[in-house]
């Protein structure tokens, strides 16, 4: 019982601290370095890597907003591309120096003036979104998305029409393995959000409007406020990945965010959410910077077979199957999703024993699996 | 006499544009314990809810403690010294059961240790199992998280919708009288059953039957009159 009590204490955030001995400590440190060879190694190796990794923590950060709304507050959103679109969309314009690298200052000021701008549509969707739920939720942040996408994304005096607005990097951050080490800052930042927003007296009322808004306001939880929060801050975090995405891929263009590219991130960022395992951090960042992978990773793969020429003619059918595919396969046979598997991993690097069986699976199967929380 | 703690004056209230209630009136005195009775679908349920806020009042008025509640937030009435134990036990599962008793002094911190001590006098098990997600527990364990996380706001009015419900005889007995054993603490309370072994715990009984009360009175005279008879046989 003992044993049970301790698992479990780590599914909802333990109380307890953890003993771990200073070998246990150095046996972790070093099982963690595979880990950090693969962020930080591999993609110094070549450029097109450090694009492709890059790419990876811009999804992550979106990835750990949609963890925030859908994980923790219970919502949905098929309209997160837009939040990320306005957030580059206002990054780029306020940083358009001309052909110039700007100072750091007005870099930074374009990245914060971009998750303020998208923390405010989310706001805005958030308060339109308050008294509906379910379906009715899912289509009016997908018309939401596609409505700003159209009416915004499209002003000719903001996208830079065909040639779309310049955004260049200061000059500290004109290599891209510099931008890369940026760019993982941001992702420490989303991360530290979650965590907090998770271990906080916030993260318990989001999480309780989750599973029962009508007890949760018996006990005097402000649902809409923390709906509005929930929204809010998820906003704040994609738009602060569409700041990184900007100055990425050094311009913004409508292009990205309009039509079926739009409708197409929206749908990677869903199902990334739910592969990743909803609640699940570690499940969020891997299974949306796969999604970013998918890509290159083919390309790759069928450069060396041969295959190269009948890939790039089938590229987008192959990403929607490999997505509709791992979307089956977690909601039929593993709707803990990603995380999930990877709790045994995350759980004893933060210090607990490593058990494959863990109590708090077998619970979140038992509670309905996919909606469990976890750290 | 003692003062009445809660009035309900011709209360209306239901769902969508479905009446449920058809102008409840009764009242409970500070210090005792009302149970209400009735059918499935009498409004019972609608009755708490409405009271604790979840429903907005269509028609008439509830006062606590002399003071009007209609149109106030569920914040606010919690603050005021009104819990709710809702049907079903409810409680959150995938948080642990200390998160889900701090979650019921949600709007009164200052009093969650001396509360959570006072749960835990109540209901010991949940002291063994604070650590213990909600969801993994039985459920009497979970009937009894929910009373204790509606004691965690200090509350002078509890409100407990179907405590019996899904429990064994024996742990309907037990809850039964870890509520007789709050009540004498000095709280007031006002339950929801439709199992009578309550009535000896009950200073006043209610009969509720579409939507009105018919029966107001001491919970002795609920047995000579037949209105409960009434109530579930017709």
């Amino acid at each position: 019982m003992a044993a049970q009590t301790e698992v479990l204490a780590g599914f909802d955030h333990a109380h307890r601290p953890a003993r771990v001995s200073m070998r246990g400590w150095l046996i972790r440190g070093l099982a963690l370095l595979p880990v950090l060879a693969l962020v930080f190694v591999l993609p110094a190796q070549s450029d097109d890597w450090t694009n492709d990794a890059i790419y990876a923590a811009i999804f992550a950060m979106v990835g750990l907003s949609m963890n925030v709304l859908v994980g923790y507050t219970g919502q949905i959103s098929l309209g997160q591309q837009a939040f990320l679109g306005i957030g580059a969309l206002t990054a780029a314009n306020v940083v358009n120096t001309g052909t110039n690298a700007p100072d750091p200052f007005t870099f930074a000021i374009g990245i914060v003036a971009g998750v303020l701008v998208s923390a405010g549509a989310a706001a805005v969707l958030g308060a339109i979104a308050l008294r509906i739920r379910g379906l009715y939720l899912a289509l009016v942040t997908l018309v939401f998305g596609s409505v700003t996408a159209d009416a915004i994304f499209t002003i000719s005096s903001l996208n830079g029409q065909d040639a779309g607005v310049p955004a260049y990097r200061p000059t500290s951050l004109q290599g891209n393995f510099a931008f890369y080490v940026f760019a993982l800052a941001m992702v420490a930042i989303c991360i530290y959000v979650d965590v907090w927003i998770r271990r906080s007296k916030v993260g318990r009322g989001l999480i309780a409007l989750r599973d029962n808004e009508l007890v949760a306001s018996a006990f005097g939880i402000n649902v809409l406020g923390y709906k509005l929060l929930g929204f809010v801050v998820s906003g704040a975090m994609a738009g602060l990945a569409g700041g990184v995405y900007a100055f990425w891929s050094q311009e913004f263009s409508d292009k990205n965010f309009t039509s079926s590219a739009g409708f197409s991130l929206a749908l990677i960022f869903v199902v990334m959410a739910v592969v990743g395992g909803l609640g699940s951090r570690a499940g969020v960042i891997a299974a949306a910077s796969f999604f970013a992978l998918i890509d290159p990773l083919f390309t790759g793969f069928a450069h060396h077979t041969g295959w190269l020429n009948w890939y790039t003619d089938h590229k987008a059918y192959i990403q929607n199957l490999v997505g509709a595919v791992l979307l089956l396969q977690t909601v039929i046979f593993n709707p803990g999703g990603l995380g999930q598997v990877l709790r045994p991993f995350t759980r004893w690097f933060s210090g607990k024993p490593f058990s494959l069986h863990d109590a708090g699976d077998a619970a979140g199967a038992a509670l309905g699996g996919g909606d469990s929380v976890r750290a | 006499m003692t003062a009445a703690l809660l009035e309900v004056e011709d209360l209306r209230a239901g769902y969508g544009s479905v009446p449920v209630l058809q102008g409840v009136s009764f009242s409970v005195a500070e210090g005792e314990t009302a149970v209400m009775f009735g059918l499935n679908g009498a409004g019972k349920s609608t009755t708490v809810n409405t009271i604790a806020g979840l429903l907005k009042t269509w028609g008439g008025q509830v006062r606590f403690d002399g003071s009007p509640l209609t149109g106030l937030s569920t914040t606010e009435i919690v603050k005021r010294g009104i819990s709710l134990s809702p049907e079903g036990r409810r409680v959150f599962p995938q948080l642990s059961v200390r998160t889900n008793l701090e979650l019921g002094s949600w709007t009164r911190r200052s009093v969650q240790k001396e509360q959570m001590a006072k749960v835990f006098s109540y209901f010991p098990r949940l002291e063994e199992r604070v650590d213990q997600l909600a969801g993994t527990l039985s459920g009497g364990e979970q009937q009894m998280l929910a009373i204790g996380r509606a004691l965690m706001s200090k509350p002078r009015l509890l409100l407990i919708d179907e405590a019996s419900l899904g429990l064994s005889p024996k742990l309907t007995q037990t809850v039964f009288q870890v509520v007789d054993q709050i009540n004498d603490d000095g709280t007031t309370v006002v339950i929801v059953e439709q199992n009578v072994g309550v009535l000896p715990y009950a200073d006043q009984a209610l009969v509720m039957q579409k939507g009105t009360i018919t029966f107001d009175g001491r919970g002795s005279d609920l047995h000579e009159t037949g209105d409960l008879r009434a109530a579930y046989l017709g």
